[in-house]
């Protein structure tokens, strides 16, 4: 269990962006943080994935672990893969463990993203889909308990997002980590979460949340996603 | 006509003019290129040439490599700094604008005629245009990338190796070829100023006993093995990391 308790986070004196944010993720469960733009969705992501420790509050797993004892898996907005390195090198880097057992999980998850025969490609070499394959694949390379999305699906069509998202949902059916995903997307958010958190305008709180039940995931444009969209923008708009 | 054809047709021509203008004037002043090829042969077999080309050459490498190390720290130190930025840019502008000539002699008077102040004197010359162009590296260096390395919580060590320090290839190569075409020409300064040994020392001897052959047939070994270097170890460094660096 990840509970979040955010008492404040702010960017400078007068501007407070988080303020008594409230949350708590189950193992396995994937929850989509949605709202408002700048309300702070990225911000939260930021701070539950420790790359921001200047606020007020704690983020901890398991009643009082800190989330440094975690497998941490993070899929950003752009692929931000190091240009310098190859496909393989690039998961290799972010590994740890036995280098002979990493070489053999690498290659493994190379191939089930598809890019079994772009190992060793720079990323300049690479197509726009196949640096976010290569993304995602980084982020699973370790068996993360955590996976956290920061609107990996913006800026692509939507038969791309929808490949790109069944991709992630067949990573994430072996190690079911728990997931908490970033997106600006409703129907994205009821496509493939379990539950979707909604923010409010900054100072930004927990606003509300959703249940969805669904049976496995559905594609964006599916007609239960529809119906459920339609209610649900009609509660929350934004 | 490829760029290599080219190169070499231009440089051939600058020859064949050199050594028509040397026949036709018969001056020692202006001797022939094959003279000097000559003499080159003659120095190089007596042994001559070979030492003070390789004494030169590990003042040029010892001045070097600390101007590229310290220039290298500071500059980073003051591109991700910005109270060291702050502090340190006043002497880095002082340091930019002081004439060789006068580092070269201040180095003289405090630490004597030695091989360490005239190393000193070449890497305090070189130091600050250094520390320039890491600073600019540091500066650009992809703060998100960087938060790649933090989010899947990389050691410090790989952070810094395979993350961080690859960002500033490009500048730390821009600043070894920039350093190695001003340092030489720097040593050569310094040998000829205050040294008993050297390329710069054997060119102000020749220069006394106006032996133009001599002094030409100096400076073409030398130049051969400075764009050797940059021919055979520099161009290859830079493409590689130009396809690297897309």
């Amino acid at each position: 269990m990840l509970s979040v308790n955010v008492r404040a986070k702010w960017f400078t004196e007068d501007k407070i962006i988080l303020k008594d944010v409230r949350l708590e993720v189950k193992s396995g469960e994937v929850v989509a943080i949605t709202g408002p733009s700048g309300c702070g969705k990225t911000t939260l992501l930021n701070l539950i994935a420790g790359l921001d420790s200047n606020f007020k509050g704690e983020i901890t797993v398991n009643g009082n672990q800190s989330m440094d004892s975690l497998t941490i898996g993070v899929v950003f907005q752009t692929p931000r893969l190091m240009p310098w390195l190859t496909a393989i090198d690039n998961l290799l880097l972010v590994m740890t463990g036995d280098p002979q057992n990493n070489q053999e999980i690498c290659e493994q998850k190379l191939s089930q993203t598809g890019l079994e025969n772009a190992r060793d490609q720079y990323p300049h070499q690479m197509s726009g889909g196949m640096q976010r394959r290569l993304a995602m694949a980084r982020a699973f390379v370790n068996q993360p308990s955590v996976l956290l999305l920061d609107e990996p699906f913006s800026s692509l069509d939507v038969a791309t997002a929808d490949r790109q998202r069944a991709l992630l949902m067949s990573l994430c059916y072996e190690t079911k980590p728990l997931v908490i995903f970033v997106t600006h997307d409703l129907r994205e958010a009821i496509s493939i979460s379990d539950r979707i958190v909604f923010m409010s305008n900054a100072p930004s709180k927990v606003r509300d949340e959703y249940l969805v039940e669904l049976q496995g995931m559905k594609r964006v444009n599916d007609p239960e996603v529809s119906k459920i969209h339609l209610e649900l923008s009609q509660l929350y708009e934004f | 006509m490829s760029s290599a054809l080219l190169r070499f047709s231009c440089l051939a021509a600058l020859f064949a003019a050199w050594q028509f203008i040397a026949v036709v004037l018969n001056d020692p002043i202006l001797p022939s290129p094959v003279a000097v090829a000559v003499k080159v042969s003659e120095y190089f077999q007596n042994g001559e040439l070979p030492y003070h080309l390789g004494i030169t050459l590990l003042r040029v490498f010892c001045a070097f490599f600390i101007a590229l190390a310290i220039g290298s720290f500071i500059g980073i130190v003051m591109g991700e700094s910005k109270t060291a930025d702050a502090s340190l840019d006043g002497i880095l502008v002082l340091g930019l604008n002081i004439p060789a000539l006068v580092t070269i002699i201040l180095c003289y008077v405090w630490l004597g005629l030695t091989d360490v102040a005239a190393v000193t004197a070449v890497a305090i010359n070189k130091i600050p245009t250094v520390t320039v162009t890491l600073r600019e590296g540091a500066r650009a260096v992809d703060r998100d990338l960087l938060q790649v390395a933090d989010a899947f919580r990389l050691s410090t060590n790989r952070r810094l190796m395979r993350v961080y320090l690859p960002q500033l290839y490009p500048y730390l190569m821009a600043a070894s070829r920039n350093g190695l075409a001003l340092i030489w020409k720097i040593v050569l300064v310094v040998e000829l100023l205050g040294l008993s040994s050297g390329v710069g020392f054997q060119l102000g001897t020749f220069f006394q006993f106006f032996d133009i052959t001599s002094i030409l047939a100096y400076t073409a070994a030398f130049i051969v093995v400075i764009m050797s270097i940059e021919q055979f170890i520099m161009r290859p460094l830079d493409r590689k990391i130009a396809v690297r660096e897309n």
